[in-house]
């Protein structure tokens, strides 16, 4: 048996139909609410349907909303999208602030399966400027040049090294030798 | 002793630090160069003197760096101009991120507390920067309000898959589950405009957003 309905679903963000390029449109075709005319689980919806449910439809033309009072059902919401996904929810003991906040959701919601997005945009186009590589913003003499190259090679050092340090101040050494000499020289003659 | 007497010390640079690498010349803008390490060597009598050579530093003139600095601004207020700046791309702060933005691109904030609803239009302030194929404008560290017009579309608002906050104390009988889902928010990013032209300083800038 398939266990894929066990784990997360993950998935890269996408807005079904373009949306929002043109304007937005609201991608919930049709929610349905069923529940029970006379059991307390149903109570939430009902108090739902007596205050709120008429100024929400009213707000959104966009989508229809179904009341279907079944006998003895434990009361629950059905949201089609324009997709074609289905969305189920029990409302079962559920309030009427509880019902009003789900099914505002329901309203704003996509469609899209819950997923784990692993990131947290998308665009068709990567790069403007050119993707990055190595050798950009590099001298063009480079496209002239021979590998391996010696010159280019080397490590590029802006200090000496602690040899050339040595080195030079035995130079400066010998050179104030010489120089003391040659002063003691002009001095004896 | 004769042959360092003959050199200009004053006008050049005398350091075998730099004639090292001799693929390398020396100029102002350069910022290795003229770090203390440079200075050390510069009136520097230690030098191997068979190494000693003659680097020309090069120094920019300022009036002529304000023209070229000029003549860029002027193609890129052309460019916009005339409209041929291709598809623009921008870095908007959103939510304490910062996104990098191009038109028709999908972005999702991940936000209790993002207060906009679907099909709301927003004009996104804080842009850090924007470029084009041939030019960025590179905000220090916002760019001017009103220079660039940033607009997208709310198109979601949904929660996010259930997260879990696992707590536990080893050897302690201390474990706690914790499931909580954000909100998760999805906009359209419309459009990226320059509006204004580009490296003019107004008198007043801002007082458009104090008034509203």
């Amino acid at each position: 048996m398939s266990k894929t309905h066990l784990y997360l679903r993950t998935g890269f963000p996408r807005a079904p139909l373009a949306n929002g390029l043109g304007r937005y449109m609201c991608q919930v075709k049709r929610i349905t609410i069923k529940f029970c005319k006379s059991h307390g689980s149903s109570r939430g919806v009902r108090d739902f349907i007596e205050t709120d449910m008429i100024d929400f439809v009213k707000q959104n033309p966009e989508f229809v909303l179904y009341l279907k009072p079944r006998r003895h059902h434990s009361p629950h919401l059905i949201a089609e999208y324009l997709n074609g996904e289905k969305f189920h929810m029990s409302f079962h003991n559920f309030n009427r602030e509880e019902i009003s906040k789900w099914v505002n959701l329901m309203k704003t919601r996509a469609g899209a399966p819950i997923m784990a997005y692993r990131k947290l945009g998308h665009t068709d186009n990567p790069s403007i400027q050119g993707v990055w590589s190595p050798f950009a913003n590099q001298d063009t003499s480079l496209n002239v040049t021979s590998f391996p190259n010696e010159k280019l090679s080397r490590k590029f050092q802006t200090e000496p090294t602690a040899t050339e340090l040595l080195l030079e101040m035995f130079k400066k050494q010998q050179l104030e030798d010489s120089e003391a000499n040659e002063s003691k020289e002009e001095e004896s003659k | 002793m004769g042959s360092l007497k003959m050199i200009p010390r004053t006008l050049s640079i005398l350091s075998s630090s730099l004639v090292r690498q001799s693929r390398l010349s020396v100029a102002t803008h350069n910022p290795i160069f003229t770090g203390n390490h440079l200075s050390k060597f510069l009136y520097s009598t230690t030098s191997s003197i068979d190494k000693l050579k003659l680097q020309q530093e090069t120094v920019l003139d300022p009036a002529e760096e304000k023209q070229m600095a000029q003549e860029v601004i002027e193609q890129v207020n052309n460019q916009i101009e005339t409209n041929e700046q291709g598809r623009l791309f921008a870095i908007i702060h959103i939510q304490g991120r910062q996104v990098k933005v191009t038109p028709d691109d999908i972005i999702i904030v991940d936000s209790n507390s993002f207060a906009p609803l679907n099909s709301d239009k927003i004009k996104f302030e804080k842009v850090l920067l924007v470029g084009g194929a041939d030019f960025t404008l590179v905000g220090r560290p916002l760019l001017t309000p009103g220079l660039v017009n940033v607009i997208g579309t709310i198109i979601e608002k949904d929660l996010s898959h259930t997260r879990t906050n696992f707590r536990k104390i080893p050897r302690k009988r201390h474990v706690r589950f914790r499931f909580f889902r954000t909100q998760l928010t999805m906009i359209r990013i419309n459009e990226i405009e320059i509006k204004e032209k580009v490296g003019q300083r107004k008198d007043v800038e801002g007082g458009d957003r104090l008034i509203s």
